[in-house]
């Protein structure tokens, strides 16, 4: 009996000191999660606290050494200075203007246009929908170097190279990524809602306009959010459709003008990186959830 | 489907549903219309003229002077032809970026999101941190980059002098070059980490509890079980992935200073675009419509190896079966 007693005593011993010692483990394994996540995050996170230390610095204080972390006082003029740098054939706010309305009407050409055909796939059956839906889908693996040739074709009998019409009007026809993104939310939506708006003598677009649309704000927010950042920063449509410097948008602008800048005037060109990169940011930062929801409909519950 | 038999006593009633139901296909081609358009419009149109074009004599991009057939001369030059040099350094560098700096970048994207799976603090805002430069993506992204890695003065090679080591030039050589451009393409990890995130809090904890009572540690549990439930976003993530790299422009056109050093870091992206637009040699219209051929193709058979090769590896769990 004791004997039993002693040995399952000594093994009680032992599973708490092994509970303890896993607990300390896992304790262990957790700080270096943490340390490791926080690690990754400073690399993740270092060049673009490099863009905001270098647009605020002094010209000298670009190539000191040891590199000046906090540019004291920060050079807020530097955005002044780059905005209107004298070898710039038009004040950069020109291209920030050109960029916001092209980027403007691109946004609500993917949103809406995404949203109508979206509609036709989640809601409307018809014989060949299915067929039709893989072909959306597929259209996502064409990349776009393979059309381009034959656009600019097009655009040029079009006459519209130098206009930003070859840039706006494709995206009034759908684009693959968003109608997917769309139709999986508007799946989600209960066909009740549908049905007992037809009772009501209600029509397919009134259904689409007056239910799908309103009740879908989210997804439609992260469709807008989507584009806005695409095609702010889209060099190669620009670079192929646009020639005069007045029509550039930001990004053009910026790899052709490095030069106004002086050589390794980083200051400046960092300023005018970070300009044009803020409504980018402050868009994140407003809309964030928005982001990640996005991504979360089309890429998981894909 | 069975009331055929007994059509004739509901005449009204069925030739009501079959217009109902005409109706609703007439509105889905409604809706879908503007997609129609624009897919024969922008995309069919253009792979069949780009098909035509790879094999006429056509120079500049205008039908001012209408293309003639010459047949398949243009792809034999661009492999074989000591002409298309840059081209067949472009297949190379390509080749290098899409099967190394693709999985690179997925490998790490699942790492982090496995990291910010487990039970750790300030979650929502290192989240956020690693998507971040998602957001700066283009020419600006580009500069700082420039900025970061210049030789003399950058702030990579002065912490590398402050450890009393001897920087490389990054930029200048080919392969860290390449390596610079693959690195790069991972600072782009935040859309694949939110996806792998998300879809590893949609694991069942179930799954852990069972595969840990039956001693799995955490390395195994994260390929045994992770691993194969996540396995659809993974395969979905690597597709977008490959696309995405193939025609990657920004990086080589701005950081590399267009495909260099010694064309190491063509991406075929960029060389299509050249011969297109910026070379203006016999033909040019031609050969860049052939690349953009090769291209197509080298996109479809990548997408149909991967589907086809995951097989094996990927699972799809019952509760997909109405999804798509």
């Amino acid at each position: 009996m004791s004997d039993i007693g002693v040995a399952s005593n000594a093994e009680i011993v032992r599973a708490a000191r092994r509970r303890r010692l896993r607990k300390q483990a896992t304790l262990g394994m957790r700080v270096f999660y943490v340390i490791l996540a926080l690690a990754g995050a400073f690399l993740m996170a270092f060049p673009l606290f490099w863009m905001v230390s270098t647009a605020l610095k002094l010209p000298g204080d670009v190539f000191a050494t040891p590199p000046v972390l906090f540019p004291l006082p920060p050079q807020w003029h530097n955005f002044q200075d780059g905005f209107t740098a004298p070898a710039l054939p038009d004040n950069f706010l020109k291209y920030v203007w050109n960029t916001t309305w092209y980027t403007v009407l691109e946004v609500i050409g993917d949103t809406l246009v995404g949203a109508v055909v979206a509609f036709g796939f989640a809601r409307l059956r018809a014989p060949g929908s299915t067929a039709l839906f893989f072909l959306v889908l597929a259209t996502i693996m064409i990349p776009f170097q393979a059309t381009l040739i034959p656009q600019i074709v097009l655009f040029r009998e079009l006459g519209w190279i130098d206009t930003p019409l070859p840039l706006i009007v494709p995206t009034f026809f759908g684009n693959a990524f968003n109608i997917f993104l769309l139709r999986q939310f508007f799946r989600g939506i209960p066909r009740e809602l549908d049905e007992a708006a037809t009772i009501d003598g209600m029509g397919y677009p009134g259904i689409f306009a007056l239910i799908i649309l309103p009740l879908s704000k989210p997804a439609l927010a992260a469709v807008a959010v989507f584009s806005f950042v695409f095609h702010w920063n889209d060099l190669i449509g620009p670079l192929v459709y646009l020639n005069s410097t007045d029509k550039y948008p930001v990004s053009l602008a910026l790899e052709s003008f490095q030069g106004a800048y002086g050589y390794a005037q980083w200051n400046l060109l960092m300023a005018m990186a970070l300009a044009s990169a803020l409504p980018c940011l402050i868009l994140f930062f407003v809309a964030q959830r928005y982001f990640i929801q996005g991504i979360v409909v089309s890429g998981v519950k894909g | 489907m069975s009331t055929t038999d007994a059509g004739d006593s509901l005449p009204r009633s069925k030739k009501r549903a079959f217009n109902l139901r005409r109706r609703e296909a007439i509105w889905f081609y409604i809706f879908i219309s503007p997609w129609i358009l624009g897919f024969l419009i922008f995309q069919f149109g253009p792979i069949l003229a780009a098909a035509y074009f790879s094999v006429s004599d056509l120079t500049d991009l205008n039908l001012s002077n209408p293309p003639h057939l010459v047949g398949f001369i243009h792809y034999k030059q661009l492999f074989a032809s000591a002409a298309f040099l840059q081209f067949q350094h472009g297949i190379r560098a390509t080749t290098i970026y899409v099967f190394i700096g693709v999985p690179a970048r997925i490998v790490l994207a699942l790492l982090v999101a496995q990291l910010l799976n487990q039970k750790i603090p300030f979650l929502r805002i290192l989240r956020t941190i690693y998507y971040l430069p998602t957001v700066v993506a283009g020419v600006a992204a580009g500069l700082l980059w420039l900025t970061l890695l210049d030789p003399t003065s950058g702030i990579v090679n002065e912490a590398i002098r402050g450890l009393h080591l001897n920087p490389p030039d990054w930029l200048g050589g080919g392969s860290t070059a390449m390596l610079i451009l693959i690195v790069y393409s991972c600072w782009y990890l935040g859309t694949a980490m939110v996806i792998f995130l998300a879809a590893l809090q949609g694991v069942p904890t179930e799954l852990y509890e069972a595969s840990a009572l039956d001693g799995a540690g955490p390395i195994r549990r994260f390929f045994s079980v992770s691993l194969p439930m996540i396995s659809p976003v993974v395969l979905f993530t690597t597709v977008i992935g490959v696309i995405g790299a193939l025609q990657e422009f920004v990086a080589p056109f701005v950081i590399t200073s267009q495909g260099g050093p010694f064309d190491a870091t063509r991406l075929i992206g960029l060389d299509l675009y050249q011969n297109a637009i910026v070379y203006t040699f016999p033909g040019h219209g031609a050969a860049a419509s052939a690349e953009a051929i090769v291209l197509f193709i080298a996109a479809m058979l990548l997408t149909l190896l991967i589907f086809v090769g995951s097989r094996r590896f990927v699972y799809y769990a019952g509760e997909r079966e109405n999804g798509l």
